[in-house]
């Protein structure tokens, strides 16, 4: 999040990737009689997932969203009107108003990075190496479509966005799993 | 929760000014031109409110003439481009270019701006307490109350009977559909969205519904009573259940909870 603010000098408020927590678990009652508890929590990074079905692309009215070079997502800030179409329709709300700049703003995976050659900043930031980038065809293959709560279905958008489930990970269909941590965003 | 203001009045002045355009044509009010021209231009004054609030939503202008080049697939778009079909239709109706005899393609013209602004928040999936056709019939609903009542503070001294009940009736309906929407959200709620949002939406729901219907009702006894001949009540009826359209559809954009909220 702080190599993107810093890559992109992305003003307070406006944050391109998020890192959501999703918790869950209760009391549960033992066949002895007794409780224990399955409290369990996880995190999630995510930001535009430049989706094989961008809605955003769909509803956009001045047709300032777009599919750019290698399927990634973009934004014309030239076209954009800023009426935040794009943000309701997202169901990951990766599009956010830059009410500075006056338009909508996204993550275009470092394009201007990936066009010298190098990794996007949040990729090469990372130092747990926890963020890789793809060709995206090949990813998918691997490891299938992000689909662990707290991020919505993955049949509504198909998003390029692919993870190594944590050990504890949730279906997305479990609603008993919350965002823990919605106040940062 | 935010309310979205300027969306607020864009939808809500939208829905009036379509009522106002549908009712007009039902009521066959081209019979009494001085009533019907001043009904035109309050169609047409709650038009310009309504784009002037849609303006206000938002935060670059210049690039609007882009707004419509993506019709083919875009709600928002076709929502754009009915709104200024109908602003048309009404403006050639207010000069007298169109003649009386096509009031009913005026008041289709108006039916279809709100059927069209409804898809907007009908294909969202991403909002599910707005992705049902319930949206769609709430804001038919809010433009036939608003329709009829309005049609009651315009109409004429001794105004026949079937056009009272014509309007009389829409506004009934109209207060049904409009008042009907928290039942659709119940299936909305079945999604897997953030409970604790869901917990703080559903009381504020429960308070603002029926602050919506009291209004509803109490604007409906006023212009039911001044009927007979006192215009004024009638007039300040149709504030009151413009006040509850406005309340209740604050609470539409509320139920924004998307699916990461």
């Amino acid at each position: 999040m702080i190599a993107c603010k810093d890559k992109h000098d992305l003003p307070v408020g406006v944050l391109w990737r998020k890192v959501l927590e999703c918790a869950s678990g209760d009391w549960a009652e033992e066949p002895d009689g007794s409780y224990t508890q399955n409290v369990l929590a996880y995190y999630v990074s995510v930001s535009c997932n430049h989706c094989e079905n961008p809605v955003c692309v769909t509803v956009c009215p001045t047709g300032a969203m777009q599919v750019v070079e290698n399927g990634i997502v973009a934004i014309d800030p030239d076209r954009c009107i800023a009426c935040g179409n794009c943000q309701w329709n997202c169901p990951y709300s990766a599009p956010v108003l830059d009410r500075v700049k006056k338009h909508m703003t996204k993550c275009d995976m470092c394009r201007d990075f990936l066009a010298q050659g190098k990794l996007p900043a949040c990729v090469a930031a990372c130092p747990s190496r926890a963020l890789d980038v793809a060709p995206r065809k090949e990813a998918v293959a691997r490891l299938g479509r992000a689909d662990v709560a707290p991020l919505p279905s993955e049949k509504l958008t198909e998003p390029n966005l692919c993870l190594i489930k944590h050990r504890d990970s949730l279906s997305v269909r479990k609603s008993a799993a919350v965002l823990a941590n919605r106040e940062e965003f | 929760m935010t309310y979205e203001y300027p969306l607020v009045f864009f939808t809500v002045f939208g829905q009036l000014s379509a009522g106002i355009a549908l009712l007009v044509w039902l009521t066959g009010l081209r019979k009494h031109p001085a009533e019907e021209r001043l009904a035109w231009l309050v169609a047409l004054a709650a038009l310009a409110v309504s784009g002037l609030s849609a303006a206000l939503h938002l935060q670059s202008y210049l690039p609007a003439a882009f707004a419509l080049s993506n019709v083919g697939s875009s709600w928002l778009s076709r929502e754009i481009l009915m709104g200024v079909v109908f602003f048309v239709l009404i403006g050639l109706r207010v000069f007298n270019v169109l003649p009386a005899g096509l009031n009913w393609l005026v008041g289709i013209g108006g039916v279809a701006f709100v059927l069209v602004m409804s898809q907007i928040y009908v294909q969202n999936a991403s909002v599910p307490l707005w992705n049902s056709w319930g949206t769609a019939l709430a804001f038919l609903g809010t433009m036939l109350l608003l329709g009829g009542t309005a049609a009651l503070a315009l109409a004429p001294e001794g105004w026949g009977r079937s056009a009272v009940a014509a309007s009389v009736s829409a506004a009934v309906a109209g207060a049904l559909l409009a008042l009907s929407l928290p039942a659709f959200w119940l299936g909305g709620m079945m999604a897997p969205l953030n409970p604790v949002m869901l917990g703080v939406f559903a009381s504020a729901a429960i308070c603002v519904t029926l602050t919506q219907a009291a209004c509803y009702a109490v604007g409906g006894a006023l212009a039911a009573y001044g009927v007979p001949g006192r215009r004024g009540l009638v007039r300040v009826g149709f504030v009151v259940v413009l006040v509850g359209a406005v309340v209740g559809r604050m609470l539409f954009y509320a139920a924004n909870i998307g699916m990461l909220s």
